[in-house]
């Protein structure tokens, strides 16, 4: 699946080519979160490096860059799991909270062996409101790691670039005086780029997230599955080990 | 045709090369050297970047003069004064500032242009190849990815097409979604056909045996020395010497485990490429501009403050960097098969 998925992610620049976009925008970077918030952050890490790299071998974008965006991109990726398990983890709670109080009905979470418990709301019927309020959640995460992005990038060739002693790094001096030059450097040079890739990845993750995040929900549920045969414990180990197989997929 | 860790041994160099230089005679050699090797090694059927090399300094230099010249206000020979109370661009705008980003530029280029070179000379399994024996995982991910590309980007098409031929038309980001939404679930179906396909060829059989502790230890302490020594070097200017010894460190204690890891892995390869007498030679090259690269900094600086002098030029590290030019002479192109009418073959080994 990530292998594919990452195919999926590396032709979006294909339309990047066909149709351009204004600035930094990209829309590779919308998948990768997605993949990660609904996946998980190894996923989302995979994904993220595995995309960049897949379309910089097709589009001839290797250099000495590709290191720092494969990184940052797995970056954004895992962050994305992060977010996805943390959002899982608060709506949960507060599921709990009002199941308890109104219907006594506690949680109902999918096999062990998924790896991911889900949750359905059996009494507050809250979906489409909680699915609003992910994906608006997800939108101000890709508008963060838009700016995040280029930020990070930027690294890469700052400590040797020449320009005005105020925006430029030189050995010796501190972390701090470090952060204030790059601050100022990033201010000038790169925010306006980069503020049309955040506004792109949010209207992007707008556009594309409930549905998407929809499809990829309901493949993971295909993706993990468990036979259990009746006195047949070493099913579940085979079983596991095509779910790793899949993955790779 | 050349190994593929030769094109980025030569590559690699070109970096270090022009970025320990501003002196923009050697930046012109080393930008015609990047021009004839391209010119020669490349085929024609490989990879083109999005930009090319021309439009690429069209662009850059341009560019970095013009954001140099108005954020620098340094320099003895001043073309012109802004307003004071302008921010940041206010002042005087100098010659040297103006030459100084046009050089940067012209270094960004020649980078640029060399990483050009290896995209195009570079084909993708010989790429994919390099991939180390520990991260074989990730070894197979990116060939299912690279062999689902071209499917991908035919049903992409198709879904275009068809969506066209509905009166669709993609004028905002909103209108991708029926474009990209029927993309990512035809992908999802055939990976669940692949892995169906692949755990009944016995994929899923491989012992899931986890990293011994020690070698994951090792890695840690690596990761840990690495960029510790990397932010002393940075921050710590007292510590240089122990920084740079830890940064050692830690490179080659993750490259020990990358290796060992890579040892329990078996490994078969399809036609495997043989070295031949071109590839030393191009690797000989690289080292003799690798040297002077790294021997002659002082010679390669070149700065224009703060009254623009002309460059001072050294025969011997021109020659030393022409070593980049070995590519383009032991490399023969490769016949067209259009243009006479017979099979394409590449000339015999010269050497």
């Amino acid at each position: 699946m990530l292998g594919v998925l990452v195919a999926v992610s590396s032709v979006l620049r294909f339309l990047e080519v066909a149709f351009p976009m204004p600035g930094g925008f990209s829309p590779i970077f919308a998948p990768i979160i997605i993949a990660g918030y609904v996946f998980g952050g190894r996923f989302g890490y995979l994904m993220g490096t595995f995309t960049l790299l897949t379309s910089a071998l097709i589009i001839g974008g290797v250099g000495p860059w590709l290191p720092y965006q494969m990184f940052t991109a797995g970056w954004a990726g895992l962050t994305a799991g992060w977010l996805g398990q943390t959002v899982d983890a608060s709506s949960r709670l507060r599921s709990t909270q009002a199941t308890g109080l109104r219907t006594g009905v506690g949680l109902r979470t999918a096999p062990s062996s998924c790896g991911v418990s889900y949750f359905t709301s059996q009494a507050t019927g809250k979906t489409m409101g909680a699915t609003r309020s992910r994906i608006l959640i997800l939108c101000i995460f890709g508008f963060i790691w838009g700016l995040l992005y280029g930020a990070i990038i930027n690294v890469y060739f700052w400590p040797f670039t020449g320009g005005p002693a105020d925006q430029t790094w030189t050995p010796g001096i501190g972390l701090g005086e470090t952060l204030t030059r790059y601050g100022a450097f990033y201010v000038v040079t790169s925010l306006a780029w980069d503020l049309a890739r955040a506004v792109g990845n949010a209207a992007l993750i707008l556009v594309l997230g409930s549905p998407m995040v929809k499809a990829l929900e309901r493949f993971r549920r295909r993706f993990n599955f468990e036979a259990e045969g009746h006195g047949a414990p070493s099913r579940r180990s085979t079983h596991r080990e095509a779910a790793k197989v899949e993955a790779h997929a | 045709m050349l190994d593929a860790r030769v094109w980025l041994l030569w590559a690699v160099t070109a970096l270090i090369t022009a970025s320990s230089s501003r002196n923009p005679l050697y930046i012109i050699i080393l930008l015609l050297i990047t021009a004839v090797v391209g010119s020669t090694c490349a085929t024609g059927d490989g990879r083109r970047a999005p930009l090319s090399p021309l439009r690429f300094v069209m662009i850059a230099v341009p560019l970095s003069a013009l954001f140099n010249a108005l954020t620098v206000h340094f320099g003895d020979t001043t073309l012109f004064r802004l307003p004071a109370w302008l921010p940041l661009i206010g002042g005087a705008i100098t010659l040297e500032a103006l030459a100084f980003g046009a050089m940067n530029g012209l270094t960004l280029t020649v980078i640029f242009s060399a990483f050009s070179v290896f995209n195009q000379v570079t084909p993708i399994r010989d790429l994919t190849r390099l991939t180390p024996r520990a991260f074989h995982e990730g070894g197979v991910v990116l060939s299912i990815a690279l062999t689902f590309i071209p499917q991908t980007t035919r049903n992409l098409s198709r879904i275009r097409e068809a969506q066209a031929v509905r009166g669709h038309r993609v004028r905002s980001v909103r209108d991708w979604l029926p474009i990209v939404m029927p993309l990512i679930v035809g992908g999802l179906e055939r990976a669940m056909g692949l892995a169906e396909a692949m755990v009944a060829r016995g994929y899923g059989a491989i012992s899931d045996e986890g990293q011994p502790l020690r070698r994951q230890s090792l890695l840690l302490l690596g990761l840990l020395a690495l960029f510790g020594g990397w932010l002393a070097y940075l921050f710590r200017t007292r510590w240089r010497s122990g920084a740079v010894g830890a940064m050692v460190l830690g490179a080659s204690l993750i490259a020990v485990v990358v290796g060992l890891t890579g040892r329990s892995v078996q490994h078969t390869v399809y036609r495997g490429r043989r070295w031949t007498s071109r590839d030393t030679l191009t690797v000989v090259g690289c080292i003799l501009t690798l040297a002077v690269a790294m021997t002659q900094r002082e010679a390669l600086y070149y700065t224009p403050y703060p009254h623009m002098e002309l460059p001072q030029f050294d025969p011997f590290i021109g020659l030393g960097i022409l070593g980049l030019l070995v590519p383009a002479i032991v490399t023969k192109r490769l016949d067209d098969p259009e243009r006479h009418g017979g099979k394409g073959v590449e000339q015999a080994d010269p050497l």
